[in-house]
């Protein structure tokens, strides 16, 4: 049943909001500590545990995988809502800051590239990747 | 008119799906003709969302970009936080622990 699935990862979140808004009132900060990675340190434990098998295997682990597939198009449906209008009116400073760090870090890409082939330059591009 | 902004409005949800595959599907589109995917098509599809953003923003004078037009209301509901945090922590699925 897919809703075993979708139920067991509603679970996993509730609890990890709980608690991570548990954490928030202790630590005296008005947010949310941690509640998402909590969240899913309980979905990656019930996974991996026997007893939740049944929820997380097949058609329920189904449910799961879908809302794991969701995750871009939610992202871009989070770009589209972004208060972009008043981000560019009010921070033209923090734009150009943007824009400026995503040109240098392209313009770094051949360099590293070249740091990644080492002192075997000389070899034929034999070990174009290190070791990981 | 008036019955296409009613299906619209009521089932905002839907149309945000709708809308978003067809942008997804566009991007991935060009990102494969136009750049040989060298840049992937979900930062494509981010790079439209944000437009859209703006272009909303611009439009209405609200503050949640697109979805503050009504028949997009949809993808204030998809993009909010509970959907975002729901499809994060489904991402954690499939890990096992002996990999960490």
């Amino acid at each position: 049943m897919i809703i075993y699935g979708v139920a067991l990862l509603s679970v996993c979140l509730i609890l990890g909001m709980l608690i991570g808004e548990t954490l928030g009132v202790l630590l005296g900060v008005k947010a949310n500590v941690g509640g998402v990675g909590i969240a899913m340190l309980f979905l990656i434990w019930a996974s991996n545990s026997h007893k939740f098998k049944a929820l997380v295997e097949g058609a329920s682990g189904t449910g799961i995988k879908f809302w794991s597939a969701m995750y871009i198009p939610i992202v871009v449906a989070m770009a589209a809502r972004q208060n972009v209008a008043a981000a560019i009116d009010g921070g033209l400073l923090a734009l150009a800051a943007g824009v400026a760090a995503v040109i240098v870090s392209f313009a770094l890409v051949p360099v590293f590239s070249k740091i990644g082939r080492g002192p075997s330059t000389s070899e034929s591009n034999t070990d174009e990747q290190g070791p990981n | 008119m008036d019955i296409f902004e009613t299906v619209f409005v009521r089932n905002n949800l839907v149309v945000a799906f709708a809308v978003v595959g067809v942008t997804i599907w566009l991007s991935y589109f060009l990102a494969k003709r136009l750049t040989n995917n060298r840049i992937h098509g979900s930062a494509i599809a981010i790079a439209f969302g944000l437009l859209a953003a703006y272009w909303g923003g611009i439009t209405t004078g609200g503050r949640t970009g697109v979805a503050d037009i009504a028949l997009l209301g949809g993808i204030g509901l998809m993009g909010g936080g509970m959907m975002r945090d729901f499809a994060i922590v489904a991402t954690a699925f499939g890990v096992h622990i002996s990999e960490l």
